[in-house]
């Protein structure tokens, strides 16, 4: 129990450290973006930057649909991240593009506009354009593919959607959206 | 200088497609003149409490002269009789100089100036009435000053001419209006003005003091199946073919003495000039019987509180008693602010599921045994709650909520939901139906964790008609023919489920 509270202390500490960190540290990691951007193009669009600093990679399990909606695919993908919002975004970018022909994501036109995680709680806003609204079977599982990817990471016991920052009441007309979604 | 009343017939064709803009929340309003939809470039918003219109239909629409004063904002308004004076951003109007107060001043967004219409049209002299759910602007205006619309060119070119004069002479005897206009116009008594479909005048509609709406006529009346609506609950009941009688205006009663029903408005329908509507305001869902004899249409409505004597108890719908009037709730998805699904072509589901479903009002306005409640016919959104809540507390028999699906452009086919296992039977005799009406792959019977079939008590199912994301399934579900065999499928369906075969 106590070494329980301890880990839960050392997370938040660190969580307040990173966040202070890339507080002050947006310039800096916009200009190493540019200079990843000159020299390593075959890096590709991937997030952030080189291997030299604390990058965590780390396989976790994303879910898809197959084709005709009918149950969740789960795939493994590596996700790379130096913070828990960061973890929680690349997360999100895995959702969002097909794992294979089968495996089809329910996210690819919906817009996560900003995501964050803290203690414990992630928070996503989401804009949904007009083409990015699916039928009932696509938003039930839509929705269980986020819980179900968010969930896994221990550290995460809430997640709260907002579209356009608002707590509606259902996300694409089916389902109802707690706010948030409790593990 | 008289003004002569110009109204402008539009084309009332029923567009409810406007798409959701601005702030979520938001409806765009509309805007009845005697029944017809006033359309114009610039959408009517509303702003707090109070809907606001572009000043272009006050002059277009209602036909007023409208007159504009850059350097001080000001907006005039003036009839015969009337000059409002309102100044942009300004909470304080003039009419006919006095200084009236205002719940929402005249503004200007995107160009458009707007002006409060409830305040404009009652200091015009116009009826207004205010349908929430579908927040639709009702205004009506007398026969003796809104005659004359087949004639309105010749007399706006006769006497339209040097504006401003007579009115600042101080003319407000409307008389002078009425005698030119009628001189150029051989039709101003309404009754011998009567559109030739019309079979029966409405003369009186009153409140018997106990539990009954009496609506008297002339002629013949043959209503329309009675429906209900809810946010707030209505019934309603429109009487085709149908006009005022000279001694009678659209009008309200307010009730008092009754345990739900507040209020009774009758007035022309929202689609058909020669459509009356009455609606019954009630305060909670309540229980009705419509009746008809001798020049007099009867309904009953039922205290909310005790269960209705004339409804058979809990009985099995199989054990099907001769005469059991069943009570289904059909939902059309989505709506207002929530599209839904979009095609590639840009057309909307919420379109889609309101067209089935007035398709299947008009087949179930025919059936004596089956009373329908719509969560929605307008493009308005009820909440998932809301939707939940209709059908439950009316203890319906059955739940329908028409959906079409969206996901990649190769994904098609007809699916029909349900979620518990009192629903599973109603799903399978729906899709039997459903999927040969739509002609597309059968993609079966599923499971569906949605809340309006979940959350609901009775045999509750959704359909997913096909894939708007899909060329084929698209075109075909905005083909009118294949909609009216959606339609008939489901009433078939639904037929079949309460035994009523």
């Amino acid at each position: 129990m106590r070494q329980l509270r301890t880990t839960i202390g050392l997370l938040l500490l660190s969580a307040a450290l990173v966040t202070a960190a890339s507080g002050c540290g947006t310039k800096d990691k916009s200009q190493a973006n540019a200079n990843t951007d000159s020299s390593v193009a075959a890096a590709g669009n991937q997030s952030e930057q080189a291997a030299s600093t604390d990058k965590t990679k780390q396989s976790i399990h994303i879910y898809y649909s197959d084709q005709d909606l009918t149950s969740l695919v789960e795939l493994n993908r590596e996700i790379e991240y130096d913070s828990p919002d960061q973890k929680v975004a690349a997360a999100l970018a895995a959702l969002q593009t097909d794992g294979s022909s089968d495996a089809l994501s329910l996210w690819s036109k919906a817009q996560f506009q900003s995501s964050s995680l803290k203690d414990g709680a992630v928070t996503i806003d989401i804009h949904l354009p007009e083409e990015a609204r699916l039928g009932a079977p696509g938003e039930m599982l839509a929705l269980q593919a986020l819980k179900q990817t968010l969930f896994q990471f221990d550290e995460v016991q809430s997640i709260d959607v907002l579209v356009d920052g608002e707590a509606v009441d259902t996300l694409m007309g089916h389902e109802e959206l707690p706010h948030p979604f409790v593990k | 200088m008289r003004k002569l009343v110009v109204v402008i017939m539009l084309l009332s064709l029923f567009f409810s497609l406007f798409p959701a803009i601005g702030q979520a929340a938001s409806v765009t309003p509309k805007l009845y003149l005697n029944g017809k939809l006033l359309e114009s470039q610039e959408e009517p918003r509303i702003v707090g409490q109070s809907t606001l219109v572009p000043v272009r239909i006050v002059a277009e629409g209602l036909g007023y002269d409208v007159g504009w004063n850059q350097s001080d904002k000001r907006v005039d308004i003036q009839d015969d009789s009337t000059l409002i004076t309102l100044i942009v951003d300004s909470r304080s109007a003039n009419v006919n100089g006095s200084v009236v107060q205002l719940d929402a001043a005249a503004t200007i967004i995107n160009k458009v100036t707007l002006v409060p219409i409830r305040f404009v049209a009652e200091s015009l002299g116009l009826q207004v009435y205010y349908d929430n759910p579908t927040k639709a602007v009702h205004l009506y205006k007398q026969a003796d000053s809104s005659s004359g619309n087949d004639n309105s060119n010749e007399g706006s070119t006769g006497s339209e001419s040097p504006t401003g004069s007579e009115t600042s002479s101080g003319n407000n005897n409307s008389n002078t209006g009425d005698s030119s206009e009628s001189s150029n116009n051989n039709n101003t008594d309404p009754s011998t003005s009567l559109p030739s479909n019309v079979q029966g005048l409405l003369t009186t509609v009153q409140y018997d003091g106990i539990a009954s709406v009496l609506i008297d006529y002339d002629g013949t009346i043959t209503p329309n199946k009675a429906f209900t609506l809810t946010g707030p609950d209505r019934i309603v009941i429109d009487l085709p073919n149908s006009a005022f009688a000279s001694t009678l205006s659209p009008g309200q009663v307010v009730v008092d003495s009754h345990p739900s029903l507040t209020k009774i408005r009758y007035a022309v329908g929202p689609d058909n000039p020669t459509t009356l509507r009455v609606v019954l305001d009630l305060n909670a869902a309540s229980s009705y019987n419509v009746s008809q004899q001798d020049g007099r249409i009867q309904i009953d409505v039922f205290d909310p509180a005790v269960v209705p004597p004339p409804v058979t108890t809990p009985t099995t719908p199989s054990t099907g008693s001769g005469d059991q009037v069943y009570k289904v709730v059909i939902d059309a998805g989505h709506g207002g602010k929530d599209p839904g699904a979009k095609t590639a072509t840009g057309l909307y589901e919420k379109t889609f599921n309101l067209s089935i479903v007035l398709k299947v009002k008009e087949l179930l306005d025919k059936e004596k045994r089956i009373q329908v409640t719509y969560t929605r016919t307008g493009d308005t959104y009820p909440s998932l709650q809301d939707r939940v809540d209709i059908a439950n507390k009316l203890k319906a028999d059955a739940f329908i909520s028409i959906h079409a699906n969206s996901f990649t452009p190769a994904t098609n086919g007809t699916e029909t939901y349900y979620n518990r296992a009192n629903s599973k039977p109603f799903a399978q005799i729906m899709h039997k139906y459903l999927v040969k009406a739509t002609g597309l792959k059968d993609n079966g019977v599923r499971f569906g964790d949605f809340k309006v079939i979940r959350e609901t008590t009775m045999p509750a199912i959704l359909l997913e008609s096909g894939y708007l994301s899909n060329a084929t399934d698209a075109k075909a579900l905005f083909d009118s023919a294949v909609q009216s065999r959606i339609a008939a499928a489901i009433v078939s369906g639904l037929k079949e489920q309460l035994k009523l075969q």
